[in-house]
């Protein structure tokens, strides 16, 4: 823990000047564009500002269908049938030669479309369908998140490495299905969280915690636990900062880190168990030591009989998977990749490691007060913490759409729908990604299964 | 329970009658109860609703491939037994209660068909005929599995669905001629069912048994018996469940020998 705390200060301070001077600069152009892109486009900011429908969920216009004619009917034969269908409105789509039909006030699009389609002259008519964008949260700093979505941008401000496209963790796709619910506690158990963050402030369920200074207001002295949290569950789609992997899902804070990042068992220990008692579905573990103990083991398996699934970083120093990510019966112990959905080398491999994720150049919240005053309170930090974070974040969205499933169901859900991205060294699981990156749109859409039988009696 | 045992005694009834009657048959004459032997052919595309609140739509598409042993116990009034084979197709349901959400795309579900039909005469004026119908049939379909795709593990979906289907109605018929009897029919026309998906992914296993029911309970037919040579008459019918958001349809052909 110690690398990624001294990698986010080197990152933050190094980013900071960066990155403030950098969004100064284009912050100006950046909210021109959107105002243009408001302006040109209503359609797509009215779908970001509301959610989108699912899949399933179809709609069209109801007062215009789309009919094409028989390439063979002559124009005044085509004018004729709009006259007797009373149809005075009407628009030809070029080159395809699609008639978009406006419907007559005594009829309805059902009527058009049966009539129509009983003509002779028609070769076909239907609805005017509406076509939905995909889910892509209008947070400003969104385009840094390459670990949910990684179009091979820049991962950071100018001069920083670009993305490969597709290295991510399907986050766009996912959240067509779900952005989790705001029953669906999750707890972060660390150095607490910035209460006053302005892309958490919203999200956090009460003061939480704090197991280091014995009260019940977990506020984070030291940075990790709101950057934590920001990946996990930021306001989302409020036109401000980053994104949380679990959008609509409410964040508990439990202060077991110190100032400098450090904490006894015992208070992590009383932290998940608190933590638990408190009904909360995940508890995210972005922390570890070098050294089992039972009592640590006996708090996340606690944890794991109460169906409460624990995400547990793997460790930053290249060495063995830390406790309690070692607890391999009741942990996701996680692992890191980068941007282009490599194993990043201080990631600590071991046979306990369930998946990996993101977990490099990860841009999240930092508490208000770490930067000086005028500085946006986003910054950039590297460690397999980071990875765990949003590890947490998908098993919240698991847990929001079946609230039924078992802390272990929902461990091999994010376990088999991993992408084994370093399947042509390491096939199958492996020590460095066990079953590979993690998958938000295979743990979370359905599958579609098509008729390929499996032959029982191949061999 | 008391729904399945209803439904089990009419299908043992009606699939037990001519058996019952066989003395009767043998000890009476030809010349007024005959034996058909029939066989069907029908299509139906109906809308069924299910998912956990009973709100989700798709439609259910299914052939029928029928062999129809008919007894006629007196002029207009018969009945059969029903006997063969589906394919019944129910793409698009989803399967969301298992670990891993399922969506259906495996195309026609093979599986045995069986029931019953009566039909029994009412009133006869004229050239006009008017009967009542009922018919019931219960599809079982074989148990297929499938591979559950692009997973880092190997993953199976396990299927078994059923239907049952009770339609009965008036149908008014009329004599054009000797050879042709065109009919009109409305009937209340319900089917149920459920779809059991089973889920085995190393570790997971999870069943989800789904019910089904249809849409709408409805339909209009229209539809025709043509004699073409003696003893040997083709039906065909058309009918139409018109409640629906996109109308369902049916559409049976047939054919009759008689002994």
């Amino acid at each position: 823990m110690k690398k990624t705390k001294l990698l986010s200060v080197v990152s933050l301070i190094l980013s900071l000047v960066l990155l403030d001077s950098y969004i100064s600069a284009f912050q100006g152009k950046q909210r021109k564009s959107i105002s243009d892109f408001q302006e040109n486009l209503r359609l797509s900011q009215t779908i970001n500002q509301k959610s989108p429908p699912s899949q399933s969920k179809i709609s069209y216009s109801n007062d215009h269908i789309l009919v094409k004619f028989k390439s063979s009917i002559p124009d005044e034969y085509i004018k004729a049938t709009m006259s007797s269908f009373q149809i005075n409105e009407y628009k030809v789509i070029p080159r395809i030669n699609v008639f978009k039909i406006n419907v007559p006030e005594n009829s309805s699009v059902q009527d058009m479309l049966y009539l129509m389609k009983q003509h002779q002259y028609v070769e076909y008519a239907e609805p005017d369908y509406v076509a939905y964008a995909m889910v892509t949260p209008n947070d400003n700093l969104f385009s840094y998140q390459y670990a949910l979505y990684n179009s091979g941008q820049y991962i950071g401000p100018p001069g920083s490495p670009q993305g490969q496209s597709s290295a991510d963790i399907k986050a766009t796709l996912a959240w067509e299905e779900t952005k989790g619910t705001v029953d669906t506690l999750i707890a972060i158990v660390d150095t607490g969280i910035d209460l006053l963050h302005p892309d958490l402030q919203s999200k956090i369920e009460s003061g939480g915690r704090d197991f280091v200074n014995s009260d019940f207001e977990a506020i984070d002295d030291e940075g990790h636990g709101t950057f934590v949290a920001g990946i996990i569950a930021a306001e989302t789609n409020n036109n401000e900062g980053i994104a949380g992997v679990a959008w609509n899902c409410n964040l508990l804070p439990v202060k077991v880190l110190d100032d400098i990042g450090e904490g006894y068992y015992s208070w992590i220990i009383e932290g998940i168990i608190w933590a638990v008692d408190e009904d909360v579905a995940v508890v995210n573990l972005s922390l570890g030591g070098a050294v089992p103990a039972y009592s640590l083991e006996n708090a996340v398996q606690y944890a794991h009989q109460n169906d409460v699934v624990v995400a547990a970083a793997g460790g930053n120093d290249g060495g063995s998977v830390v406790y309690p990510a070692a607890y391999d019966n009741y942990c996701l112990a996680v692992s890191a990749t980068d941007y282009n959905d490599l194993r990043v080398s201080w990631s600590n491999p071991g046979p306990e490691i369930d998946v990996a994720a993101p977990g490099e150049y990860i841009i999240s919240t930092v508490p208000t007060w770490y930067f000086p005053p005028g500085s946006v309170p986003y910054g950039f930090a590297s460690g397999t913490s980071f990875s765990t974070a949003h590890v947490s974040g998908l098993a919240a969205l698991i847990l929001s759409l079946k609230p039924w499933m078992t802390a272990d169901e929902v461990m091999d859900v994010i376990r088999y729908s991993a992408d084994d991205v370093n399947e042509n060294i390491h096939p199958g699981k492996d020590d460095f990604i066990g079953y590979g990156r993690i998958n938000m749109e295979k743990a979370l859409v359905p599958i579609i299964i098509e008729k390929k039988e499996i032959n029982e009696t191949s061999e | 329970m008391a729904k399945k045992r209803f439904l089990s005694a009419i299908i043992v009834f009606l699939m037990a009658w001519p058996l019952l009657s066989a003395d009767q048959f043998f000890k009476g004459g030809f010349s007024t109860q005959q034996i058909k032997l029939g066989i069907e052919a029908e299509f139906f595309d109906r809308m069924i609703i299910w998912g956990e609140e009973q709100n989700e739509t798709s439609s259910l598409q299914s052939f029928l491939f029928l062999f129809k042993p008919s007894y006629k116990l007196m002029e207009g009034t018969s009945i059969s037994a029903v006997m063969g084979y589906s394919l019944s197709n129910f793409n698009d349901m989803i399967f969301k209660e298992l670990p891993f959400s399922l969506k259906l795309n495996t195309g026609n579900i093979d599986g045995l068909a069986f029931g019953g039909e009566a039909v029994i005469q009412i009133l006869k004026f004229s050239d006009f005929t008017l009967s009542a119908r009922g018919q019931f049939i219960y599809y079982l379909g074989f148990t297929e599995q499938w591979e559950i795709p692009d997973l880092a593990v190997e993953g199976t979906a396990i299927g078994n669905p059923n239907w049952a289907r009770l339609k009965a109605g008036p149908k008014i018929s009329f004599n054009v001629s000797e050879y042709l009897r065109p009919y009109l029919a409305a009937n209340y026309d319900i089917l149920w069912g459920k779809f059991k998906m089973d889920e085995q992914i190393e570790d997971i296993a999870k069943e989800q048994e789904m019910k089904i029911e249809a849409k709408s309970n409805l339909n209009f037919s229209v539809g025709t018996l043509y004699e073409i040579i003696d003893r040997l008459d083709l039906k065909a019918e058309l009918s139409l469940l018109p409640l629906e958001e996109q109308i369902g349809l049916s559409i049976v052909i047939g054919a009759n020998y008689s002994f």
